[in-house]
């Protein structure tokens, strides 16, 4: 009790007793203020001060990683890019998962998580209802599944190990420095990382490309206008023809169909009311997303590109191959751009998903290969009985009933504290949940999914196409418009995926009967009859996500069901235009197509935009403002260059155009039903073949409306839109660069973090697409020319650093904005690059 | 004094270092207690957390970081600078001062 004294002796001076009381008041004040976050955040050597610090790679660094064989090299040259030389496949994965971990440590955590359901242990609360849609659609038991199937001993579990190695031995022994600001806003430290983590990453990856809602899109219309006209409007097969596989038919092929009159609607039935209650595909890509996006859906907002043109037809009489896939863009970036090298054994070039153990897209010493979407149907849904609506534990199979498989699904906050409890039912089929009073199972070929992993592993390891094309025959989800070229001059395409083959009809966009077996899938589409197309006569390839075979034209899927709805054509015509009128092709023109400016789509509408307004001008019918409007898009060069000032009307008349045709689709007669989605341009083109259709009658008139007629309203009307939002023609506001804009938000949309507004080139269904909100577009551009040498040239909408502090950050974007591409270092040993081409290096020794 | 408030503002470094943002109190209490004193402690503090501010504006991008951080809190990016270094100002001086006071000192600095 030494204390009481001092504190009495300070009683006899007033001034120090309130100095004292002061003191203690401002003490308690700022401990209990440090110890609400504020001290570790404002703690400039540890807080988020600290972030200033660690926004560049030292010059010189070393690590340990446990389980590394052999020592390894890891050298950054000047565009960032790490070269990693190890000593087996393995250490390599564990290198990578290393320096990706440097590099983009929060973003391989929240995409994880996102496909794990595990957001809300990451941001709490608000994630609940995204975690539960990704557990619903049975995406995390999926991957728990997937890895418990793999044998202990196999390669790709090797390969996931290695990379959780990696990833936590730079968490251990990261810098406070090194901390990502993300964690230090949420107030959260890293988790450790495990296997199983690639698959989720995986899934998360399928869910974003596989999942369709074309039961939903169907049976929405059919609400509305019967089923006939809900088959016409959502085809099976696209009204508007230029496949991936080459047919005789050089350019764009109007298959013969007709859109019916509008029917008998068939709201109020059971099927249809389920059918509109399921997910739609913007909820479920949202969900996995992990971050509140939304997509707005419009069509040609996005679109991947490849192409590959055989060396007779290039300039140096080498192979050529270009890629570009269309994706979310985000900071940091979706990719990040690495070289692996195990002398003798690997040595690939290209990009990876951070968090993933491999490069996806890319090129070797001897051949190249990149994906577009296939957009195959692979999901399917079953209205089944079961034997308690409220809380079922069977279902009815064939008259006998079957146990529910019951998943309880346990949603935890950022302290462990649990959050909520629910329970996911199982049929054999997959996950199933209640729709609109019915209890309907999905089955999706991405919860079935363990091909996907081993081939892209593989994939690198080719020497040729042929052999790429074996090693990565069983790939499985998403499926994937896959074009490889090599040096010897081989080109190839092929849609590879796990296609199912249905029952009956065989068609994919209905909801079934769950009772029955006979409902069930019947087996897989055999390697052989997948679309594919080798060495073609025309001496190049192009995928742009269309459908991949004409189903009028000989091909080899022998008819069977893919999927439905698909993108028009409009990318492949312009690029395979480009490629046929071009038999010298150099790199530099393939990275010029990448941004071409030109349309198929406008050149295509725009004769009958003109050609209406000049009948109706014959005809005495044409108003001035019809007139002006037809003599402002007479103008237009077609082209979405960033200083065009017509793209804005035609994309308007466009937009008119679709409103004034699908009217009878609109749900105003049923206003509890949610809206169909707008039918694809290429079932317009097909409209505008039946100029007296009952589609181009508004009911709402005594007077009968013919195509010409609505033709030239939407462009009369195009013009007082435009001119009422952007001022008369000639205002700068008419400019495409004050129209359309790339919007590259920062994984939490923090706007300090995020570039958005920027001007692009292109347009709706150019093949630099730009439209809708403009989050999606070319995530990575690449140009390998396959020659003695081997040289890619490529870039991304981003940096390789996911501090948002960084030089590195977003330091690619001006090149990309303006459509260059860098020239890729592919060394053979470290010591080939020279010392003014390395930026840092980091040195990986086996954990003691 | 110039020279104690150097050495104080040192040991806040490191104290910093060590213990993170209680370093700062439990260096700024042992002061009180050790001299029964407070006085320079809140100036060492501030000179303390501010000399690291510099360095990390010598080597990184911390104007940037001052911008991005006030865009997300809706504040001037300064405001963080001034709590930054008002925060360990309050807890060096309260800190030390009841120090002082358990020693048995008057805890005003001057004796």
């Amino acid at each position: 009790m030494t204390v009481a004294p001092s504190v009495l002796t300070d009683i006899h001076r007033p001034r120090s007793v309130w100095r004292a009381v002061i003191a203690l008041v401002v003490l308690a004040a700022s401990v209990a203020a440090g110890s609400m976050r504020l001290g570790p955040a404002l703690d400039p050597l540890n807080g988020i001060w600290a972030v200033a610090r660690g926004t560049e790679l030292p010059r010189a660094a070393t690590g340990r990683i446990p389980g590394l064989s052999a020592r390894v090299d890891v050298w950054y040259d000047t565009r960032d890019v790490p070269h990693i030389f190890a000593a087996s496949e393995e250490d390599v994965y564990r290198a990578l998962g290393y320096v990706v971990a440097r590099d983009r440590l929060f973003q391989i955590e929240l995409q994880v998580r996102a496909g794990a359901g595990t957001l809300t242990e990451l941001v709490g609360r608000p994630a609940l209802a995204t975690d539960q849609r990704t557990r619903g659609l049975g995406m995390p038991r999926a991957a728990e599944r997937e890895l418990a199937a793999l044998d202990t001993a196999s390669a790709d579990l090797r390969a996931m190990r290695a990379y959780a190695d990696g990833v936590n031995a730079w968490i251990g022994q990261m810098d406070p420095a090194d901390l990502p600001i993300e964690y230090r806003l949420l107030g959260r430290r890293p988790r450790r990382w495990s296997p199983v983590d690639a698959l989720h990453l995986l899934n998360r990856m399928s869910a974003t490309l596989s999942f369709s809602d074309l039961e939903r899109r169907r049976m929405l219309a059919a609400e509305v206008a019967g089923d006939t006209v809900a088959r016409a409007v959502f085809p099976v097969h696209s009204p508007l023809q230029q496949p991936i596989v080459p047919t005789s038919v050089p350019g764009l092929r109007l298959r013969k169909g007709k859109v019916p009159a509008p029917g008998t609607a068939s709201a109020g039935t059971e099927l249809d009311t389920i059918a509109s209650a399921l997910p739609g595909i913007d909820d479920t890509t949202q969900a996995v997303a992990g971050v509140a996006r939304r997509r707005d859906g419009a069509e040609g907002a996005a679109g991947s590109n490849n192409w590959a043109v055989a060396p007779r037809r290039t300039k140096a009489g080498y192979a050529l191959l270009a890629g570009d896939p269309h994706l979310d863009m985000t900071l940091p970036s979706l990719w990040y751009e690495v070289h692996l090298v195990v002398p003798g054994h690997l040595d690939v070039a290209g990009v990876t998903i951070p968090g993933g153990p491999g490069v996806i897209l890319g090129f070797t010493r001897d051949l190249a290969w990149t994906f577009t979407n296939t957009g195959a149907d692979v999901t399917d849904y079953y209205v089944e009985q079961v034997d308690d609506m409220r809380s079922p534990r069977r279902y009815l199979l064939d008259g006998a009933w079957r146990p529910l498989e019951l998943r309880t699904e346990v949603y935890r906050g950022p302290r462990g504290e649990v959050l909520q409890v629910d329970t996911v039912r199982y049929t054999h089929r997959g996950p199933m949940r209640l729709y609109a009073g019915h209890w309907v199972s999905m089955r999706w070929t991405a919860l079935e999914g363990g091909g996907a992993f081993g081939a892209l592993r593989a994939g690198p390891h080719a020497h040729t196409t042929a052999e790429w094309l074996r090693v990565t025959a069983g790939y499985d989800v998403p499926a994937q418009n896959m074009l490889v070229a090599d040096r010897a001059g081989s080109i190839a395409i092929r849609s590879t995926g796990r296609y199912p083959i249905r029952p009956g009809d065989g068609r994919g966009d209905l909801v079934r009967d769950g009772s029955k077996s006979s409902s069930d899938w019947t087996g897989w589409l055999p390697l052989d009859r997948y679309p594919a197309a080798v060495n073609p006569a025309q001496g190049f390839l192009a995928s742009d996500n269309q459908e991949p075979v004409d189903p009028d034209m000989p091909n080899p899927t022998g008819g069977a069901y893919l999927g439905a709805n698909w993108e028009t054509p409009w990318r492949a015509a312009r690029i395979n235009e480009l490629l046929r009128g071009d038999s010298v092709v150099t790199p530099d023109d393939m990275r010029r197509w990448q941004t071409d400016p030109g349309s198929a789509r406008a050149d295509y509408f725009v004769p009958y935009f003109l050609d209406a307004a000049r009948r109706a001008d014959s005809a005495g019918g044409a108003s001035a403002q019809l007139r002006e409007a037809a003599r402002l898009l007479g103008e237009w060069d077609r082209r979405y260059t960033r200083d065009n000032e017509r793209a804005v009307l035609f994309e308007a008349a466009m937009a008119e155009l679709s409103r004034r045709a699908w009217a009878r689709l609109s749900p105003l007669q049923y206003p509890v039903l949610a809206a169909v989605p707008v039918p694809s341009s290429a079932v317009l083109v097909e409209l505008l073949g039946d100029p007296s259709s009952v589609w181009w009658d508004n009911p709402d008139t005594t007077a009968v409306e013919t195509r010409d007629d609505v033709l030239a309203a939407s462009l009369a009307a195009a013009l007082g839109t435009v001119t009422a939002r952007r001022g008369p023609p000639g205002d700068s506001g008419w400019r495409w660069s004050e129209v359309r804009h790339a919007n590259i938000d920062h994984l939490l949309h923090i706007p300090a973090f995020s570039r958005r507004g920027l001007s692009v080139q292109g347009g709706t269904e150019t093949l630099s697409p730009s439209s809708g909100d403009g989050v999606l577009g070319p995530s990575w551009r690449m140009v390998v020319q396959l020659g003695p040498e081997v040289h890619g040239w490529a870039t991304y909408p981003g940096g390789q650093s996911g501090n948002p502090l960084s030089r590195r950050y977003a330091n690619r974007l001006p090149q990309w904005l303006a459509g260059t591409l860098d020239s890729v270092r592919m060394p053979h040993t470290p010591g080939e690059l020279a010392a003014s081409d390395v930026r840092a290096t980091l040195t990986l020794e086996p954990a003691r | 004094m110039l020279s104690e408030v150097a050495l104080l503002a040192i040991a806040m470094v490191a104290a910093t270092a060590v213990g993170g943002w209680w370093g700062v109190l439990v260096a700024a209490f042992a002061w009180g207690a050790w001299s029964g004193r407070a006085g320079g402690v809140a100036i060492a503090a501030v000179c303390a957390w501010a000399s690291v501010l510099v360095w990390t504006a010598v080597i990184g991008p911390l104007p940037a970081l001052v911008a991005d951080l006030g865009s997300i809190a809706g504040a001037p990016g300064w405001l963080l600078v001034v709590a930054t270094l008002v925060f360990p100002m309050a807890l060096a001086w309260s800190a030390a001062v009841v120090g002082a006071v358990v020693r048995g000192g008057t805890a005003n600095g001057r004796e």
